[in-house]
């Protein structure tokens, strides 16, 4: 490929041709790169590949092509050059070469450089070309390919020379516009006569060729190259000039409709013709394709243009591209460097994901597409929100006991916070840990007395056990029990550990309080399952106390070699010669419980404090969710849930623990919880997950009884009727000694109800049931064929045998009467029950 | 892997600028430049049916958002044609039975905008039934339906200039109630105005728009307004967005769900996920002025390799969806 600009242009009829021109012309084939590729194909995209089918270098300094817009099977070129020649040419033999089009020679009667040429789409034995300047000579010229002289078909059908020594006196039919220069032409597609043409860098013209004289309409304007009418609609013609593209209505042609300015000089524009409204334009030096959407509104005259860029290829310059005439928004574009792409311009796509985890996106200009958390593919996502769901369905949070909440979370650290949550709530209705009655569920801080004023609770006494020292004193042994560290008190804890397959953990444990043969059991054990642990119960056991003995150092050099944090520990607390133990305590991999276990038996008490304040800080900092147990659950434990909602997003989490552990003035006072817990509530009502939402608000408002939100006032008086009931019935019972929420006597409480038909205070009766036409307050006399009179006696069948008189109205016409004759009257009606009243109650309640 | 996509056939004449899904998920609206707008519903086999079609208006339609349940089953678009539209279903039993009687009617059509309406956006149902639009000559406006009953009445309460053409809006969306405070007679004394309890949250509602004015020169592309509901208007957040001066597509602010700070994805040539936290200052904020933000990027996804069109948060803010030119819808998790 010569040093030239490149051009390219797709067959207009062949789905898979194009060819480009610089020195020569060379016509490639689009195959798909799946089919046999040869090794000189050039790969022009992922899925296509360009071979290259002929060249044609029988022309130099070609300026301008044109295909024969007749469908044939090959390909017929117009090839204006810079000499003035325009040469009909194939690639190789042809059906051409037989009706005498190939190798038609047309000349104007002075060379200079020929502009364009254009065949005309509906006749297409036309031929417009377009060229420089000449003083005594015509710039536009018509010709007439199959007319040359007068018997120029004949001579072609006899010799293919002879037709070749005809060509000059092939004259063309129309010549227009003396010493002008014409820069570009095209014709219409509906109204083939007509030309238009950027004529001195200065007019558009347009003509008409059956009436050259006088059918000329001019306008003035900069942009005159690259003509071009629009493929599904006559009145638009776009054109540039320097760094301006104009788009205009020929209906109107008095200024451009539209004014683009880019900001380098334009090289090209061309409609897409697969699209309406939207034109590709190329600027000098750009290695991107810009594409303006023309949107039109019929109120608005001035249509606006939706602007995007597109970049096929690498990040080289563009010299030029050409969109297929049939594939939607599929262009090729040719670089400096020849390097060709094959692209199809991508939709502008719009998505969306909503709530109920489906992910919509446009495919293409016609379809959505959609996947769901249904499909395989969804887990790849990664989403929360689909598990979060399975847990709010399955209860999560509302469970009786707090550790059945940790069975259903899904993830080990929660769930230890739920059987810590239980064990801190045991351990205080047991008694063993006393404390205030807000506090409910205490934490290492509050247990060791960090948080409280009084100083130095912790009062321990050094032991020698074994072969070590542990620091001893009731604070501390209430902080070991609530690490689940009761190892001392209850030896078969460890089997509990050991169940879970947790060796090395246990093994720990029973090291940490100094049962070296208990530890190297529980390794043994384990060494049936985990087999490498028989060589760490073999290296246990090698032990002595001896500070400077071989077992000491070696053990402090390969004990780094460990993956294990336990054995990792384990070993660094057997090893350990000082007493600050920071190698076992800087373990984050080891659960918090066992590290605050393991700081409350072997630090002194200012370590102790300063450890527990330092783990304070981290786990602050991380967001880790089981530090819950060092803040215990409550105001403190806030900035930590917090921080571990930022990290995960898992606002239900931080919202039940929050309900169920907090106290009441906490949880409804606290701006933070609350966003919690109003965030977990939205989000229950967006899976329509009413009844777990429900239940979370009782437990929510369970000692705080939420306000009446209806009250009944009388239409005669406007006085409340319902808090005079209320008083009346609360009076009432007291007298006759019920209890409120006595099942036994709840028929009595509804005798009462049934007493109330008037207004408490004028006396006026109240509105009549639309339906029975009785006045409200009255037992609702109609039972429907679901008699709940004869199913058993418990409050629930009561309570909803309740509702049948409860007095319901439509909010929009204000008409109701009692429930059950409603809801009745609207399983076969549409409108209210009240005669010319054509109100839609039902319908309009419908969620 | 391979995967087969659930596909509708929209049948829309021309390109689809929208697609919306109500609170619940199980109805979804589009848009598209053949001016019609779209309802198409879920049945109980998980299939989605076209329940309704009308032509909205004489221009292409950029963007459909539905309104809080709560308020019914309402949708609002946008235009080319300069108006934003409020549809209502109503149920009217003229209509054939088929469609359950149901019919989408225009309640208002708000055409303060004197140029294309770019985006709509109902605010988050904590502030009341309040509709934003924004345009491209870079007009942010809010009206206001004083009774939820009557749909057909919005009131222009405010707007703010931009100054540069807008394409998109997005609000912040917290679930905190109002917690009202008596004011102490001293500050009522300071204070001197007949206001006598401040709300105050934890979140203030942000709103931010995104501009795609192509020019580099003309500042931040991305705006973040502060609204103060005591005063009703905008203030603009003093320091915002850093660093974002290309054309921005699409912005949208995850759900906050309980977060301590807000998440931004902006589409623009790249997509961009900003955190804007709130720096919490003890005392409430009696002039209803700008609180302080601390505004960050948190992450630059580049694999579009070019302009990205759409971004899109899971219900929790966790995932992030992205389309771009690639033809590539992309999720990202940070």
């Amino acid at each position: 490929m010569g040093s030239s600009r490149l051009e390219v242009t797709w067959s207009s009829y062949h789905m898979n041709k194009f060819f480009t021109w610089g020195n020569d012309i060379y016509l490639y084939e689009v195959r798909s790169s799946k089919e046999h590729v040869k090794q000189s194909d050039i790969i022009i995209s992922e899925n296509t590949c360009a071979r290259l089918l002929a060249t044609n270098s029988n022309y130099r300094y070609v300026k301008c092509i044109d295909i024969y817009p007749k469908s044939e099977s090959d390909i017929l070129l117009a090839v204006g050059q810079a000499n003035g020649k325009i040469s009909l040419t194939t690639f190789g033999p042809s059906v051409f070469d037989s009706v005498g089009l190939a190798g038609v020679e047309l000349s104007p009667r002075y060379a200079r450089q020929c502009n364009a040429v254009k065949w005309n789409s509906s006749e297409t034995n036309l031929l417009a070309s377009g060229y420089e300047k000449h003083r005594s000579d015509h710039s536009i010229l018509i010709w007439d390919v199959t007319k040359g002289p007068s018997d120029y078909r004949l001579y072609g059908n006899y010799s293919t020379f002879v037709g070749v020594q005809n060509t000059e006196y092939i004259k063309p039919i129309i010549e227009i516009g003396l010493s002008d220069i014409a820069h570009s032409l095209a014709w219409f597609n509906q109204s083939p006569q007509v030309l238009v043409v950027g004529v001195n860098n200065k007019n558009l013209k347009m003509l008409d060729i059956r009436e050259v004289s006088s059918g000329v309409y001019s306008q003035a304007t900069k942009a005159v190259y690259g003509v071009e009418v629009a493929p599904y609609d006559d009145n638009y013609i776009v054109s540039f000039g320097d760094n301006q593209i104009a788009v205009w209505d020929t209906r109107n042609l008095d200024r451009p409709i539209l004014s683009l300015t880019q900001s380098k000089i334009v090289s090209k524009v061309s409609w897409c013709p697969t699209r309406r409204n939207l034109i590709g334009s190329l600027q000098k030096e750009s290695s991107a394709i810009h594409l303006h959407d023309m949107q039109q509104s019929v109120e608005n005259n001035e249509p606006s243009v939706l602007w995007r860029s597109i970049q096929p290829g690498q990040n080289i310059p563009l010299t030029s591209f050409s969109w297929h005439p049939k594939h939607e928004n599929r262009l090729i574009a040719v670089s400096y460097l020849g390097a060709i792409t094959d692209y199809t311009v991508f939709e502008r796509m719009t998505l969306n994901w909503s709530p109920s985890t489906h992910i919509v996106w446009t495919y293409g200009r016609r379809h959505l597409k959609l996947i769901s958390d249904h499909d395989k593919i969804y887990i790849n996502v990664q989403d929360l929100s689909p598990k979060i769901k399975r847990r709010a369905i399955a209860e999560y949070g509302l469970k009786e006991q707090l550790w059945q909440n940790g069975e259903i979370c899904e993830n080990a650290t929660v769930a230890l916070v739920w059987q810590w949550l239980h064990l801190s709530k045991s351990l205080v209705e047991n008694g063993i840990i006393t404390c205030p009655p807000h506090i409910k569920y205490p934490g290492i801080r509050y247990v060791l007395g960090i948080d409280s004023s009084q100083s130095n609770t912790l009062k321990s006494e050094a032991m020698y056990v074994q072969w070590h020292d542990i620091t001893i004193s009731p604070a501390r042994d209430k902080a070991l029990q609530l690490c689940g560290w009761k190892f001392h008190m209850d030896p078969n804890s460890l089997e509990r550990i050991e169940i879970d397959e947790a060796y090395s953990r246990a093994a720990a444990i029973a090291i940490f309080n100094l049962k070296l043969r208990l530890a190297i059991d529980i390794l043994k054990k384990g060494a049936v399952r985990q087999p490498p642990l028989a060589i760490i119960a073999m290296a246990l056991s090698g032990y002595t106390t001896d500070k400077k003995s071989l077992w000491r150092e070696l053990c402090a050099t390969t004990r780094g070699r460990l993956t294990d944090p336990y054995l990792k520990a384990a070993f660094a607390f057997l090893v350990d010669q000082s007493e600050t133990y920071k190698n076992v305590l800087n373990e984050t991999e080891m659960l918090i419980d066992d590290r605050i276990g393991f700081a409350c038996t072997f630090l002194s008490d200012v370590d102790l404090i300063e450890y527990i304040c330092h783990l304070t800080d981290s786990i602050y900092e991380t967001g880790d969710i089981s530090g819950i147990l060092v803040t215990g659950a409550n105001d403190e434990s806030i900035p930590l849930l917090q921080k571990y909602l930022d990290n995960t997003g898992d606002v239900q989490t931080v919202s039940v623990i929050a309900v169920r552990t907090f106290s009441s003035n906490i949880v409804h006072g606290d701006v933070v919880c609350q966003s919690w817990i109003e965030s977990y509530r939205s989000l229950l009502d967006s899976w329509r997950l009413w009844v777990q939402r429900a239940k979370f608000d009782i437990l929510l408002n369970h000692n705080k009884i939420p306000p009446q939100q209806v009250y009944i006032s009388c239409n005669f008086c406007g006085k409340s009727a319902s808090a005079f009931m209320q008083e009346k019935i609360r009076n009432k019972a007291k007298m006759l000694g019920i209890q409120n929420n006595d099942a036994s006597n709840y028929q009595g409480l509804r005798i009462l109800h049934d007493e109330f038909t008037s207004c408490p205070h004028c006396h006026k009766p109240l509105p009549r049931c639309a339906i029975c036409l009785t006045n409200l307050g009255t037992q609702s006399t109609y039972f429907g064929p679901e008699d709940h009179k004869n199913s058993n006696n418990s409050i629930q069948a009561l309570k909803s045998a309740e509702y049948s008189s409860w007095f319901t109205w439509c909010q929009t016409c204000r008409h109701g009467g009692h429930a059950d004759h409603l809801l009745d009257w609207f399983k076969e009606h549409l409108e209210c029950p009240v005669t010319g009243c054509v109100c839609h109650c039902l319908s309009l309640d419908d969620l | 892997m391979t995967f087969e996509a659930y596909t509708i056939n929209a049948q829309h004449k021309d390109l689809i600028h929208d697609v919306a899904y109500n609170y619940y998920g199980d109805r979804l609206a589009t848009c598209s430049s053949d001016q019609f707008v779209k309802v198409w519903d879920q049945d109980e086999h998980g299939n989605w049916n076209l329940s309704a079609a009308w032509k909205a208006h004489s221009g292409s339609v950029w963007k459909v958002t539905w309104a809080h349940p709560e308020y019914g089953q309402v949708i609002a678009t946008c235009s080319f044609d300069r108006t934003a539209s409020i549809w209502e279903e109503i149920i009217d039993t003229n209509i054939l039975k088929e469609s359950g009687g149901r019919q989408w009617v225009r309640r208002a059509n708000l055409v303060d905008s004197r140029t294309s309406v770019t985006d709509v956006k109902f605010t988050p149902k904590t502030i009341g039934l309040f509709l934003t639009t924004c345009a491209s000559d870079g007009i942010l406006r809010i009206y206001e339906a004083p009774d939820i009953m009557n749909l057909s009445l919005w009131t222009h309460q405010h707007e703010v200039s931009s100054k540069l053409s807008c394409s998109c809006l997005t609000w912040t969306s917290s679930f905190n109630r109002y917690i009202q405070f008596l004011l102490s007679f001293k500050q009522w004394y300071l204070f001197k105005k007949l206001i006598k309890y401040i709300i105050y949250r934890l979140h203030v509602p942000l709103v931010a728009i995104g501009s795609d004015d192509n020019n580099p020169s003309a500042g931040p592309k991305v705006l973040i307004y502060e609204y103060s509901e005591v005063f009703r208007k905008f203030s603009k957040v003093a320091d915002t967005v850093p660093y974002c001066f290309d054309a921005v597509h699409d912005i949208t602010f995850a759900t906050t769900h309980g977060r301590s700070y807000h998440l931004l994805a902006i589409a623009t040539k790249n997509v961009r996920i900003i955190k804007v936290k709130p720096i919490q200052e003890n005392v409430v904020n009696l002039q209803g002025g700008t609180n302080k933000f601390e505004i960050t990027t948190l992450a630059t996804f580049e694999d579009h390799y070019c302009t990205v069109w759409r971004v899109s948060w899971n219900v929790l803010g966790t995932v992030l969806a992205s389309s771009g030119d690639d033809g590539c819808v992309r999720l990202w998790k940070c």
